[in-house]
């Protein structure tokens, strides 16, 4: 079975998700790459930090 | 219906009747009647006043559900085949990159053993990730039929793959709205 690392399979939607709405939301090249490289950043590392909260109540 | 003026107001009233026309006036109105003073003044005035108020309208509203027409369409298009839409509409590196995401997206939520959710009261929560399913137009009625992305529980990546299949046709929504919009006019 294809990618067991959650984290993996994490970024990878995250990549999807983040091309398509940077499609959608900008119309310049500029702002669409901006705009999901910022979403993506937030995703990634909001989804690493919160993990980690969570990990604190184990 | 109102009342006709008469005397000197009747001139009048012919005139901002035609100037109220605006732009249509000039599709269905010929030179001859518009500068012909004569006619203007004759009580035929309203008649036509009447006829071609009907037309601009008639005209107006066969425009406007011809617009709404192709926006349903382009609409239809994009939740059938992610991106068909857009590329109705001629934007072709648009549409094939969102065929490309979104459909890698259903085909790795398939290959991860993800399940794509049907109908059912029993589990009300399930009935949200039936509408997310319902997104991916095409690929969810060929699941049904072909009787596959049924859901590989004991696999570690099961609930990955669900949430790619349902994240798939979420965006398919956004994006068969996006080219719903464009035809609007309200994106480019």
């Amino acid at each position: 079975m294809i990618w067991k690392s959650h984290l993996l399979s994490m970024i990878l939607y995250a990549i999807f998700v983040c091309v398509v709405l940077a499609l959608i939301r900008k119309d310049e090249k500029r702002a669409q790459i901006k705009y999901a490289l910022s979403l993506f950043l937030i995703m990634v590392l909001g989804a690493i930090l919160f993990g980690w909260f969570m990990y604190l109540f184990l | 219906m109102v009342p006709r003026p008469k005397g000197e107001e009747s001139e009048a009233w012919n005139r901002a009747a035609f100037d109220s026309l605006g732009q249509k006036r000039r599709v269905f109105e010929t030179p001859s009647l518009s500068h012909n003073a004569a006619f203007l003044h004759s009580k035929d005035a309203f008649k036509v006043k009447i006829i071609l108020d009907l037309a601009t309208h008639f005209s107006y509203h066969v425009s406007s559900m011809k617009v709404n027409f192709e926006a349903v369409k382009s609409l239809a298009l994009s939740w059938l085949i992610p991106g068909l839409g857009h590329v109705s509409l001629k934007k072709y590196w648009r549409g094939g990159i969102f065929f490309v995401c979104i459909s890698a997206m259903s085909a790795l939520g398939l290959v991860m053993g993800g399940k794509i959710y049907s109908f059912q009261t029993e589990n009300p929560l399930t009935i949200l990730a039936f509408f997310s399913d319902l997104g991916n137009g095409l690929l969810y009625f060929l699941s049904k039929i072909f009787s596959f992305g049924l859901g590989n529980l004991k696999s570690t990546t099961f609930e990955f793959g669900t949430a790619y299949i349902a994240g798939a046709g979420l965006l398919n929504y956004l994006v068969a709205l996006d080219a719903f919009d464009i035809v609007l006019g309200k994106k480019k």
